[in-house]
């Protein structure tokens, strides 16, 4: 029988909350690095997920948002198989930025 | 028979989101109140019309709309998936008061 998404997610929740946590934990928002971290995030959690479970492919997008004077909004919409795939929403935050994390998991 | 491979629709899928972006926002001005629906509506209008295309897919959408204001921000996605046969589009759409940006992400099965 084939696996769910939703049998690891909260694992899923936990490994990418502490990844983002030690890699933006003590930093602060820098124009200049900001492009480098958000890919070397979302190349790190895919690693991750890949050696958690490999019978999923992943898609996972990660945005850096300085905190300022402008409003944000996000959502999702998919058309998928609704036992078996899933997806995870992570938002996180310092003093300087916000993190948000989407990570969807389909099954094939 | 060979199975289609996502590349073969991206050229049409940016063509159908670009106007579906267009047709909701284009003469919006960024408003607290109804940015929520404004995403939900456009990420659920783009799924509407990737199916029409093609059913040969799952998709993943998303879609961010950023107040143009005093804060950067940038966006990254890495993907684990079959090269061959999954792809996808990315969208940046602008006016004078927000800035959209809609991820797709076709994953064949």
């Amino acid at each position: 029988m084939q696996e769910s998404f939703t049998s690891f997610k909260d694992d899923v929740n936990q490994k990418a909350n502490k990844a983002i946590q030690n890699f933006l934990g003590s930093r602060e928002y820098s124009q200049d690095e900001v492009q480098a971290w958000t890919a070397q995030l979302s190349e790190e959690i895919v690693k991750m997920l890949k050696d958690q479970n490999s019978n999923f492919k992943y898609c996972v997008s990660c945005v850096i948002l300085q905190k300022g004077d402008a409003g944000m909004h996000m959502s999702s919409t998919c058309f998928w198989d609704s036992a078996l795939d899933g997806s995870v929403a992570i938002k996180w935050e310092n003093p300087s930025m916000y993190c948000i994390v989407n990570i969807y998991g389909i099954a094939f | 028979m060979q199975q289609e491979s996502f590349s073969a629709l991206k050229n049409d899928v940016n063509s159908r989101a670009q106007q579906t972006i267009n047709g909701l926002l284009g003469n919006k001005e960024y408003n607290q109140e109804e940015v929520p629906q404004w995403t939900a509506h456009l990420s659920e209008e783009i799924v509407k019309s990737l199916k029409e295309l093609s059913s040969n897919f799952k998709y993943c959408v998303s879609c961010v709309i950023l107040q143009k204001g005093d804060a950067g921000m940038h966006m990254s996605s890495t993907c684990f998936w079959d090269s061959n046969l999954d792809g996808s589009v990315a969208i940046k759409w602008e006016n004078n008061s927000m800035h959209c940006i809609v991820n797709i992400y076709g994953i064949a099965f």
